[in-house]
């Protein structure tokens, strides 16, 4: 059931007491943001938390803070409260479906520790309600996002899509995406020379070089997997056969026949779409161009 | 409004501040925003609503046998999590892809979950996320009403349209929900039914939970519910009967194996790299799988599926000649 606003707001102030420490300055925008409100929206609430306090609500008596321009200052301790409050049971049921998410669930040492230290829930029972694990390694995850964070190059092993090839590269990790439970890396690759987007699931190893890159200004896609400018490939499915419209990024249908169905699909390489195609055990032929027939006849006959 | 969040908070600061119990009565009179000249009865119904939205928002507030009140510091506050660096880095990077993303529907949830565990963030790493795919704001939605439904056990409604296109009114008891896939997954009990079905949020509509009698349960979720059991590999859907396969991951690709396999069924080492034994229902959607996970898997059995993949990459074969 929705809350009411007024629960909603009263909510954010007494996070906002755990935020404000004494004799500090902190700008409005920081606090818009770690809340994900406005900032006229932020300046309001601490208005109003202003006037908050413990009776006989004396000056002395509540909450110390005035707002000046883009800041607010802080000049005295909080009447009460300032010690950071632990999870309600929605708020750990959020971080515990965020982080199985990351491949991290129940029995990962850091989410019994964080759940077990600032909430009464239990992470097994959580999960044994929302599951939004994704399938990938939390060490590998945490790795390449903790040198996102820290501009640091990765050395990884990486098994390039649809084939068993492994190359080792080093990577500049500049963010993370997920789509759809996959979770993928966008880096600047120091083999190819240009930004490439990573699966971290066919990252084999990661491994931290301690050599810190120059932040970039990272523009994210809007999709992990974008198809712009990328060739397509002409592929006729068999009459009856479901078209996987969800799972090849892009696809679009270019006609349906009682013969069947003729849908073009960009590909980045042909390791992937051959695979995709051949997985299709005979009810899917590519049409054109020849290079991916080729591609799709080579590696099925490669795994006979 | 205003005066509702100033109580709510007043009340807040004045329990962490009092020592011991207090009374209602003490409540009322210290604390500003108690309307004064306020009847008794509309006073504690008044206070019982505050004291559930405290609670919601993390607060101890108990109960004495005397019927006082006090915070309970111990279940209140926080304590022994440190964090170092590097964890708290993970946390954040974990999480924060989450905020943005229409489809994940705790965000709020998990924004203030974060500024309790470490604070104020000093800077985000760049991160995106796109859970689902298919109307992400429409299943976020839904997967919040669901998800609130399913925590306080109270039965939802909603109007389904299955696979073959037929909509049908249901009433479900939700156990729990999985995201798969660019999907949400409700899990739950079909009153008329009377069995637990999986139903897909992207194809609920008009999707409302029970009002009446908020604060009791219309159910109780089987003490054996596990959601996961639910989550099932493409070519474990279907009408037909179970059974049982063995699929080969080669040395080369053994590492994969855990991810590939989502925790399903059970691995074991085997001669030549390691045997993950399934079951299935689907045997041309288990080929097609094994296919299109490789390179490096293999099936071991049945005999009639390996054949399926043999025969029908010889068809691929010959098709592209």
């Amino acid at each position: 059931m929705p809350k009411a606003p007024s629960s909603e707001q009263a909510r954010r102030l007494l996070l906002l007491i755990g935020l404000l420490q004494p004799q500090t300055e902190i700008p409005l925008a920081d606090l818009a943001g770690a809340l994900g409100v406005s900032v006229p929206q932020v300046t309001a609430d601490l208005e109003l938390l202003s006037m908050c306090g413990v009776a006989p609500y004396s000056p002395g008596d509540l909450v110390p803070l005035y707002i000046e321009g883009d800041t607010v200052f802080v000049y005295g301790a909080m009447p009460a409260l300032d010690r950071r409050v632990r999870l309600s049971p929605a708020e750990a049921q959020a971080l515990a479906a965020a982080l199985q998410a990351a491949g991290r669930t129940a029995d990962d040492p850091l989410v019994s520790r964080l759940l077990d230290a600032a909430s009464d829930a239990d992470p097994h029972d959580i999960e044994r309600v929302i599951r939004t694990a994704a399938a990938t390694d939390p060490g590998n995850h945490a790795t390449l996002s903790l040198a996102a964070g820290q501009h640091e190059a990765v050395r990884i092993r990486y098994q390039t899509g649809g084939t068993e090839k492994v190359t080792e590269r080093v990577i500049e990790p500049l963010a993370l995406l997920n789509e759809r439970g996959t979770w993928y890396v966008e880096a600047y690759c120091r083999m190819a020379g240009a930004v490439r987007t990573f699966r971290v699931d066919r990252v084999r190893d990661a491994e931290p070089t301690g050599e810190h890159f120059e932040a970039r200004t990272v523009i994210l896609p809007g999709t992990a997997l974008p198809t712009a400018g990328l060739p397509r490939a002409l592929v006729r499915f068999e009459a009856g056969v479901e078209v996987p419209e969800r799972e090849w990024p892009g696809m679009r249908v270019i006609s349906e026949e009682p013969s069947g169905t003729v849908v073009e699909v960009p590909y980045a390489g042909t390791g992937w779409i051959s695979r995709q195609v051949a997985s299709f055990l005979g009810a899917a032929e590519v049409l054109e161009p020849a290079e991916v027939r080729r591609a799709v006849a080579e590696l099925a006959a490669s795994e006979r | 409004m205003t005066e509702a969040v100033e109580r709510l908070v007043n009340v807040a600061l004045f329990l962490a501040a009092t020592r011991g119990p207090v009374s209602a009565e003490r409540i009322r009179t210290e604390i500003a925003g108690y309307p004064e000249g306020q009847d008794e009865v509309a006073f504690l119904r008044m206070f019982e609503r505050d004291k559930d939205d405290l609670r919601a928002m993390g607060l101890a507030i108990e109960s004495t046998p005397e019927g006082k009140y006090r915070l309970d510091a111990g279940r209140t506050f926080v304590a022994g999590l440190d964090l170092s660096v590097d964890e708290e880095a993970v946390l954040r990077a974990a999480a924060a892809v989450f905020l943005g993303d229409p489809s994940f529907p705790f965000t709020t949830n998990l924004r203030y979950a974060l500024v309790k565990v470490s604070g104020a963030p000093d800077a985000e790493i760049p991160a995106a996320a796109h859970l689902a795919d298919e109307h992400p704001e429409t299943q976020g939605a839904t997967v919040a009403t669901l998800t609130s439904a399913s925590s306080t056990r109270k039965r939802v409604t909603f109007d389904y349209t299955n696979a073959a296109g037929r909509t049908a009114t249901h009433t479900v008891e939700p156990y729990g929900l999985f995201l798969h896939a660019g999907r949400w997954y409700l899990v739950g009990r079909d009153i008329a039914r009377n069995e637990v079905r999986v139903y897909a949020a992207a194809r609920m509509e008009n999707v409302t939970a029970n009002t009446s009698r908020p604060r009791t349960p219309d159910f109780e979720r089987p003490l054996d519910f596990v959601v996961a059991e639910y989550i099932g590999l493409p070519f474990q859907y279907g009408p037909g009967e179970t059974f049982d396969a063995v699929v080969r991951f080669a040395p080369s690709v053994a590492w994969r194996a855990p991810t590939l396999t989502g925790g399903a069924g059970e691995i074991r080492p085997g001669e030549d790299g390691l045997l993950w034994h399934i079951t299935a229902r689907d045997a041309v959607r288990l080929a097609r799988w094994v296919v299109a996970s490789g390179p490096g898997l293999s099936l071991e059995s049945p005999a009639e599926v390996a054949e399926l993949v043999s025969s029908g990459l010889a068809g691929v074969v010959n098709l592209h000649a």
